[in-house]
Parts: structure tokens; sequence; C-alpha cells
């Protein structure tokens, strides 16, 4: 019933434990990248989500929270939850998890975030593909997907040991 | 003890003392040059084999602890098979969570050989520990095989097997090579130790080596020589000492006799003297003792000497004793009779084996020879006739006699002979 009503909606399904996984390593690409150097007090991430997928923000902030209740590397985590439209709130994030969107809003985010120097990362590999920096791969096994073009392209590090645990975006590879 | 031991290293020959310190510094060179090497490569290997492992951990664990940390358990599990199939070397891999429950593993565990860590490359272990929050997240243990180790050792071994081989056949090699050098020292000696100077038999001829051996070859065939040589002088002068040794003990000889003669003789008349008439009268008395035979005596003296000496002078007087001792000398015609000047102008006769008549009958021959005799004529002047009187004595001696008394009696019949007028013969 509620997948129908969600076709209907033009809403995305997600994953429980995918989105777990997302909540595991969000906080971490953050420290263990050049945007632990933008920390001032706290860490902030930002959740792009259409109105449609709000609850599922939540839902993925409450894992995230569950997962570092107190916070990571004594920095607590503080939640931006936006929708497409009010993007500029997430300005002061270090890291955007972007939810599934129209495309034009995926291009608009992207390139609004990688202005921002923003680490991306999207719930949908595909999105690699409108130049998102982080996904999951999900094949026999789960591994970060990240998108190195678009990474040293907004001058962003990671920490070399993050690339060994990851699996390497190539363009037209998918 | 330290003493026997010292003679028993003196009494061993210096080829063996040789042979067998180079053996012994060489297998202890060698031995000792290879337990070093030995160990440093293995000390090498280990250190390789322990950094290799340490890294292998070092590395495995960061990436194990995050995919922990990501809840990319899968991905840790295709990880630790990759890893496990890029190090042939690894047999075992355990992974354990926090609460120590096994989640991976690869290979079979063999609790005996990996309880028993050789040389810590055998078992490596260290915690996983989360980099961003401090937690430990588990434990991964990882299990070596030794094979490469032994297959070190026993390459280790057969090497240092070659090694000895090899240092064994030089040492042979070397061993031959000496053993030559001291043949041709050996023959040298036992020729030098042959060699007799006055055979001259040394028969070796100079040597064409120029090393130490052909030097003291070359040396000794010099010495020989020169021993030869002053053998040969030596031998000249030995002659020549013998010569003049033989000769001188020949006028040794001939003087002793001389001598000899001088002191038994009478300088004057040439016959025996007083000392050597009681010598000869004493072994007379004994054997005449021992045969029990008659021994005589005759003491006779000249008659009127101190008027000659006198009236003609002392030559004169000892002219005329000469001629009559030459007289008296020549009246006895047996070996065993004897004359000698008892004193001054008187002689005594020992007459072995003959009784007063025979006597008496020599001393009537004497005094017929004096007055047939020419005159005696001194310095052209011719002296007065010459008389003698005599004293006969005779017994046959025995224990009871002395031989002392048959001399007093003759003397005595001497002394008579005188007071009855000279020229007369009294028998005692």
């Amino acid at each position: 019933m509620f997948l129908i009503i969600g076709i209907i909606l033009d809403a995305s399904t997600y994953d429980e434990d995918v989105l777990n996984i997302f909540s595991k390593i969000a906080p971490r690409f953050i420290i263990m990248s050049s945007q632990k150097n933008k920390i001032e007090t706290e860490i902030k991430i930002c959740v792009l989500h259409d109105k449609i997928d709000e609850r599922v923000a939540l839902s993925f902030i409450d894992k995230i929270n569950t997962n570092y209740p107190d916070g990571i590397k004594n920095y607590p985590i503080k939640f931006i939850s936006s929708s497409y439209f009010n993007i500029g709130e997430c300005k002061t994030a270090q890291l955007a998890f972007i939810f599934n969107s129209d495309r034009n809003n995926i291009k608009e985010a992207v390139l609004y975030l990688n202005r921002q120097n923003i680490l991306s990362m999207s719930y949908e590999e595909e999105l690699l593909d409108y130049g998102v920096q982080i996904s999951l791969f999900i094949g026999r096994k789960v591994l970060p997907y990240i998108n190195m073009k678009a990474i040293t392209e907004n001058k962003i590090e990671l920490d070399n040991i993050l690339l060994r645990v990851s699996k390497i975006y190539k363009e037209h590879e998918r | 003890m330290i003493f026997n031991i010292k003679k028993l290293i003196r009494s061993i020959s210096i080829e063996i003392k040789t042979i067998i310190g180079i053996i012994l510094f060489t297998i202890l060179l060698v031995g000792l040059e290879r337990y070093q090497l030995s160990q440093n490569i293995i000390e090498q290997f280990i250190e390789s084999k322990r950094s290799k492992n340490r890294l292998l951990i070092d590395t495995i664990t960061p990436i194990i602890g995050l995919n922990i940390s990501l809840g990319l358990d899968n991905s840790n599990k295709e990880y630790l098979n990759y890893i496990a199939r890029q190090n042939l070397d690894l047999e075992y891999i355990e992974l354990l969570d926090s609460d120590n429950k096994l989640s991976y593993s690869y290979g079979e565990k063999y609790e005996d050989k990996h309880h028993s860590e050789k040389f810590g490359i055998n078992f490596c272990n260290k915690s996983i520990v989360d980099s961003i929050t401090g937690e430990t997240l588990g434990n991964v243990t990882l299990h070596f095989s030794d094979k490469d180790y032994q297959i070190l050792l026993s390459k280790n071994r057969e090497t240092t097997l070659k090694i000895f081989f090899i240092t064994f056949i030089l040492l042979s090699i070397f061993v031959i090579l000496i053993k030559k050098e001291f043949k041709h020292l050996k023959k040298l000696s036992e020729n030098v130790l042959a060699y007799n100077p006055k055979l001259n038999n040394f028969t070796l001829t100079p040597s064409q080596r120029l090393d130490e051996v052909g030097v003291i070859h070359n040396a000794i065939i010099s010495m020989v020589g020169k021993i030869a040589t002053h053998t040969k002088i030596l031998d000249e002068i030995n002659l020549s000492l013998e010569d003049k040794i033989k000769k001188r003990t020949k006028e040794l000889e001939e003087a002793n006799k001389k001598l000899q003669a001088l002191s038994v003789t009478d300088e004057l008349t040439q016959l025996s003297n007083r000392r050597y008439f009681e010598e000869y009268f004493q072994k007379s008395w004994e054997l005449a003792k021992r045969n029990n035979i008659e021994i005589s005596i005759i003491m006779c003296d000249i008659d009127y000497f101190k008027r000659i000496n006198d009236t003609y002078g002392h030559l004169a007087g000892d002219f005329i004793l000469e001629n009559i001792a030459q007289i008296l000398k020549k009246s006895l015609k047996r070996n065993t009779d004897f004359i000698a000047r008892y004193g001054g102008e008187e002689f005594v006769i020992v007459m072995y084996d003959t009784n007063i008549d025979l006597a008496k009958e020599l001393c009537i021959k004497i005094q017929n020879s004096i007055k047939n005799a020419d005159s005696f004529i001194f310095q052209g002047i011719v002296l007065e006739a010459v008389t003698m009187s005599f004293g006969i004595s005779s017994t046959i001696p025995n224990i009871n006699k002395n031989s002392k008394e048959l001399i007093e009696n003759a003397d005595l019949a001497l002394y008579k002979a005188k007071k009855n007028g000279r020229d007369c013969i009294i028998v005692f």
C-alpha cells in the first residue's frame, strides 16, 4: 500500500541496512578527509531531501545519532535537514547527504555543494554520474564508492585508508 | 704433567706440528666465520620475516578496523581472503570481534604448531582499534608457515657442508704439498746424518730451487764442501802429528832406556853400580834359596890403588879402573855371572849355582888375565903393574841365613887377603 502510494507520489524506497551503513560512513568521511579542517566546534551534516522523503531523512539522522550518540572525536554532530529549494542552509555543513530527487535538483545541488566545498554523499550510486562524490557500491559486497574525479576537482583530500577500503568510481563503468 | 706435555710437543716433528696447526687454525677460522655468517643470515632472515609480518598486520588492521567501524563485514572477509591469497606463507587467519567471538577464519589452525612460536616469525597478533574513537573492535591473529625458514636452515647447512668439503680438499692439497716439501728436507737431513767426512759420501747435487728449501739445500752442500776440505787438512795434520808422536815416543823410549841404564850403571867403568848389585843379589839369593842352590860372592879390590892415584893422578886411577873393569867383565862367561863396581876400587862378583872351588877358579883366571895383560900406558907413561886381592864366600841360602852375611863374609875374606900381603885369594 505504502509502496503504491510512494510510487504514486514519486517517492523512492530506501533500505534500512544501507541507510545504516551510510549513517556509519558519513561522519567518518568528514573526520577522515580534509573536511575535518572545516570543523570549528561541531560536525555539521546537511541532509538534502524532497518533502516526500522527510521521514526517511529524519530516520537517517536518528541512525547517525544512534551510532554516534556522543558525536565523534569529541565533536558533537549537528544536522541540517533541508529541501533542495533551501539548499543555502547547508552552507556551513562539511557533508551533505543527498536523497533522491529530480535530476535537475540533483545537478543544481551538486553545483552548489561543489561551489561551497561541501562533501557530497548520495544514497543512489547512479548520482555519481551527476558529480556526487561518495556513494555505496552494493554488489557481492558493500563498499564505499568514491568519485575520485569529483573529489579531486573540488580539492578535497581523503585519508588513504578510506581509499583502500573503497571502490573508485569510473565514468561509464557502471 | 705440564713438563710431560712440553716434552710430548717437543718430540712431535715440525711437519706434524705445522700440519696439525694449519688444520686446526683453518677449521677454527672457517668454522667461526661460517657460524657467524649463518647466525647473521638467520638473524637477518628472522628480522626481515618479523618486519614483513609486522608490516602486514600493521597494514591490514586499520583497514579491517575501518571496515568493522563502517559495518562492512563482508568487505573484511573478501579483503582477508585477498590477503591470504597474496601471502602464500599465511597458514591461518583469525578475526575475533570485540566480544572475542570468531567473525572470520582462514585456513586450519594447528594448535601445537602455533603455540610453539619460533623466533616470533610464526605468529602475529594485534588488537583492532578504531582510529577515530579509540574503541577496541576486535583482534586479528596471523599464523605463518616456517617452511621458508626451514628451507633457509637446510640451504645454510648445505652451504656449510660444501664449504667444509672444499676446505677439506684444500687442506688435503696443502698437506700433500707440505709433505712433499718436508720430503725434500727429510732426504736432506738423512744425507746429512749419513754423511761421513772421511768417506766423503754426500751424494746430493746443488738445487735449482730459489725458495728457502733450495737455500738450505745449497747452504748444506756448501757446508759439506767446507767440512771435506777442512777434514782433508786435518787428516794431513793428524798424519804429520802421528809421525811426530811416533818419533818422539821412540826418542823417549830410548832416553828412558838410557836413563834406566844410567841408573843401574857405573859411569866410569860401565859396570853395574852398587844399587843394582843389591837388587840383583837379593833376587839371586831368593832364587837360590827357593831352588836350594849354592851361591858365591867374590869381593875384589885393586891393590895399592891410593898410591897409583897419588903417584899418577886420579885420571890415571880412573884409567886403571876402566881397564880392570874390562878385564873382569871379559872373565865372566856365564849369563848368570854378575859383576858390579862396589865402591872406589872395590868390585863384587855374584856367581849363581857356583861352589867355592869354581869361584876360586874364576879368581885365579882373573889374576892371570891381569898379569898377562899389556902394561897400562896412560898419557905416554907406563904405569906400574896392578894386582888384585880376592875374598870369596859361598853358601846355600836357607831360611836361617841372611844374605848380608854372605857379603860380609866375602868382605872379611878380602880384608884377610889384604892383611896377608895382597895379590892373593882368601876363602871365608
